[in-house]
Formats: structure tokens, sequence, C-alpha cells
């Protein structure tokens, strides 16, 4: 499960995205059934979740995702392995 | 309603200047002479000769739309986005109308094209992945009138006019043009333009287009018609309008600020830049909106000029006037409302219908500011440096472009002896 404070921000960046309240949107909530998020909409908030961790986002796996909570957890693993290629110095365009 | 209407008219006005934002503002600064060029601060200065320009100041784009489309829209969108809303709002019909019979039609010279070079700056430096997944959908000029009938819910024809310096005078007569042909009952019409961005600027600087020595003082930078006039001052900025059916506006009981009469449209087919010397294709672009409104040319009584301010412009617009009024020439006021606003560019057209409109309202000539030297082939009364009280019954607005284009409106005031 992700910190909520990562899934405060995904939350936030959806609601953006969907022009709803941030109250609409839940950890639990499915992108596509709950949410009605289509591929614009979910490639606009893959992108701002890019900009706003400085991470990039693997595609792949983004497809494959359901929930608010999934997104999160994708985006704290994804800090987590940028963190790990700078400390052991395999990132070298993010140094 | 108090007369007799021809066509097409003018129930709002929505203004996002450099000199103010709401026609409010926007006419208190005019009838003052107050202007909106300062320091250019919007980008690094440094590297150009010229260093002012006529920004928006306190533009808040969050008042005008949802957070998704100010994150993602260009500032020109924002400009009219804006406008537009303020055009409804000012007309009194924001919910009421038939979205299906509603159109919009915007005019822009450069468009979305300081955000597309500010995209592509961030494809060279950061690659493939920092490019929004909306840019296709916001870097083309249609974006202007499509942007505006989504978030307004309008349902009619979405078209955005690029011609140059002449879009938003062109646009506004295009929304004539579809009122008259029975295309749409209401058109949101007029211009938009955000192109204080390096590229262009460095272009115009280039070009020796814009004014080089009143960096120290910028608000006299800006001189139409005077002997030391040094070019244009870039400004950005929208001023959209409702224009609808004198039916459509007498029948929801409308407060009708001008009719949209006439307006002529030519294109010189010489020059990239600028106008034929001959000004054979400028004057007939006047007279044909003359003759579309039915006005004599006796009978106008201000004149919004060009007025840009080159070398070139200023007493070339003044002899094609003279060709046009004759001996009436010299008791015509012209002014060029550029002097407070700089040149917008693609909605220089559709601000200075707002400044005329402002005008005809609150019955006042508009000044041209900051003309002390006179030159010898510019002689006309020009409304120098400080409005004067005058009534306007009928008007003319003139625009001119690169690609030697040249548009021309008459607008006349509603219920009095200028119809007819």
């Amino acid at each position: 499960m992700a910190d909520p404070r990562t899934t405060e921000t995904v939350i936030r960046l959806i609601a953006i995205e969907l022009d709803i309240p941030p109250a609409e949107v839940r950890k639990a909530s499915s992108l596509r059934r709950d949410l009605k998020v289509d591929s614009v909409a979910a490639a606009n908030l893959l992108f701002a979740l890019e900009e706003e961790y400085a991470v990039d986002l693997d595609l792949e796996r983004v497809d494959k995702l359901d929930t608010v909570d999934d997104i999160a957890t994708l985006v704290e693993r994804s800090i987590g392995s940028k963190a790990d290629r700078v400390n052991d110095g395999s990132d070298e365009r993010e140094q | 309603m108090n007369g007799p209407m021809s066509g097409a008219v003018i129930t709002g006005i929505g203004c996002v200047t450099p000199i103010g934002i709401g026609v409010d503002s926007f006419s208190e600064a005019l009838r003052h002479g107050i202007s909106g060029v300062g320091p250019l601060t919007a980008m690094d200065a440094t590297p150009y000769r010229c260093r002012v320009a006529a920004e928006v100041k306190g533009f808040e784009p969050l008042d005008f739309m949802p957070m998704r489309e100010a994150r993602s829209s260009p500032r020109v969108v924002q400009f009219a986005v804006a406008a537009s809303r303020l055009a409804l709002d000012h007309a009194g019909i924001r919910r009421s109308i038939d979205s299906t019979r509603t159109g919009v039609v915007l005019g822009t010279s450069v468009g979305p094209s300081a955000y597309n070079f500010e995209q592509f700056a961030v494809f060279i430096e950061r690659g493939v992945r920092r490019i929004p997944p909306g840019f296709p959908a916001q870097a083309h000029y249609g974006v202007l009138a499509s942007e505006c009938a989504i978030q307004l819910d309008l349902h009619g024809p979405a078209l955005s006019v690029s011609s140059a310096c002449t879009s938003g005078a062109d646009a506004i007569g295009m929304a004539r043009a579809m009122i008259l042909a029975g295309m749409a009952d209401v058109v949101i019409a007029g211009g938009a333009e955000a192109p204080i961005c390096p590229l262009l600027f460095a272009a115009f600087d280039r070009l020796d287009m814009m004014p080089t020595h009143f960096n120290d003082d910028p608000a006299t930078a800006s001189r139409p018609f005077a002997a030391d006039r040094d070019g244009f001052v870039l400004g950005e900025g929208s001023a959209v309008f409702v224009v609808e059916s004198e039916e459509h506006a007498r029948a929801r009981g409308a407060r009708v600020l001008a009719v949209v009469a006439g307006y002529g449209a030519t294109c010189d087919a010489k020059s990239h830049f600028s106008q034929d010397e001959g000004g054979d294709d400028a004057e007939r672009a006047i007279r044909l909106a003359l003759a579309m409104a039915n006005v004599a040319p006796a009978r106008i009584d201000y004149v919004n000029a060009h007025g840009s301010a080159t070398r070139q412009n200023d007493p070339f617009e003044t002899a094609v006037f003279r060709r046009v009024f004759g001996a009436d020439a010299p008791a015509i006021p012209v002014s060029s409302s550029k002097s407070l606003f700089g040149h917008l560019l693609g909605a220089s057209g559709a601000v200075e219908v707002a400044a005329t409109l402002a005008a005809m309202e609150h019955r006042f000539l508009p000044p041209t500011l900051n003309l002390r030297a006179r030159d010898p082939d510019c002689d006309l009364d020009y409304v120098p440096n400080a409005s004067r009280p005058g009534a306007i019954d009928a008007a003319l607005s003139t625009s001119f472009g690169f690609g030697s284009r040249n548009a021309a409106l008459v607008l006349k005031r509603c219920g009095d002896e200028a119809h007819g």
C-alpha cells in the first residue's frame, strides 16, 4: 500500500485532470470503471505524475493498473528505483 | 433597441488587454490615456535592442477556466476563452442561447506559436517523454475557436481565422457574413494573441520593426503618426464580441452597442510584408466597407487607424485616408490606440473595435499618445495626447497586415441618424 502522501498527490492530479472534486476520488476507485478515465486522460495523468515526481513511469505496467492505489504504488516504486540508480551511479541522466 | 438596424449587431464586449481586463477598466484607461506599455518582463530582455512590451498584467487563468485547462492550454487560448466569457457576461446571454445556433470565429496571427516554440525547446532539451500528451490538440491555430466552443458549450461553426494583423477585423467581418447568411444567430467573434516569446521577439527586433530609443521610458515608446516614431510595441491580449442577428438581439431585449454595418477585405498581392505604396487596395477595402454600410465617407465621425507607428505605415495610411475622405479628411478625427496598448498583431483589429465601441458608448474620442513631434506627411487630426469629448455615430476601423492584406470595418451606433 502506498504512502498516504503519495496517494493524496495522485488523487489531486486525477481530480485536476477529470475536473472533479478530490473527494470524488478514493484510494480504491477504479480508474476506468469508477472514474471513466479514457486513454487521453490516462496519458495526461501519467505525464502530470512524471512531471510531479521527475520520474519516467513504465508504460507497460501503467496499462495493467486499475485503482488509484495501484498508481500511487507504481509511482513509489519508480521513485525508489530511480533513487537506487542514482545511488549506484547507473542513471547518468539524472546526475 | 431604439431604431432601425441592419443585420449583425454587437451586444457584448470582452477585453483582456494591456490596459485592462474587462470592458469597464479598458474603457477608463482608454479615456484617460493610460498606457499599457512597460518594460519587457515576460522573458529576459537583455538580448534585444527593444526592451519594451505591452503585457497583460494580473491575468489569472483560473478565474475563467478549470485547473486542467489552465495548466494545459497556451496563453493565447487562455486569453481567448477569458475574453469570450467576459463578452457573453457583458451581453447577458451566458446560458439562455441556443448553442446549436451559436458559433465562434476568432482571429490570430501567430496563434499558439509561442507555446509550440516552448515545447520544442523542452523536446530538444529533455526528450520525447517530456512532451505533454495534449500537445497536438493545443499546437494548431484552430484551437482558439474549438477551445472556446468546448469551454462555453457552443455547438455552431468553430473557426479560427489567421490573416496576420488583419485577423481580428476579418473574424468580425466573417461573423457578420455568417449571421447574414443564416449560418448562425450568434457568433462569438474577435481576436487573441500572445506573441511575446524569444523567437518572435528576436524576429521583429531583427527586422527593426520595434522601438529601440525609449527603453528607459516605455510608456512613451509607442508613437503612432509622430515624426520620432520608432516602430510598434509588441502587445498581447484579446478582445471578443458577441455578434448576433438583429432579430435575435431584438427578441431577447438585448442592449445593442453597435451595428457591424460594413466590412471590406483586399490584398495587394505583392509584398510579404507591407502595403503597396500606391495604396489602391487599401483604399478599396475602406470603400468596400463604406459601400456595404451604405455610409458616405463624409458621414464617418471617427477613424480608429491601424497606426502601427512604423516608418512606412503611418504616412501611407494618412495618404489613403486623404484619398477616401478628400477635403473632409482634416476634419475627421483619426487615432491610433496602439499608442496605449501596443500592437496585438492578429488581435489588434478586435481590440481596436473594442476601443471604437467604448468611445461610441461613452462619447469620447480616444487619444493618440506620445504625439508631439509632428511629421509633415502625417497631417490629420490624430486626437493628440489626450482624449476629448465627441459623439460618434459612424466609425471606421482599419487594419493592415503582413502579406499586404487590408481590412476595414464600419461600425454604426444604434438608433440614430447613422442608420439609413
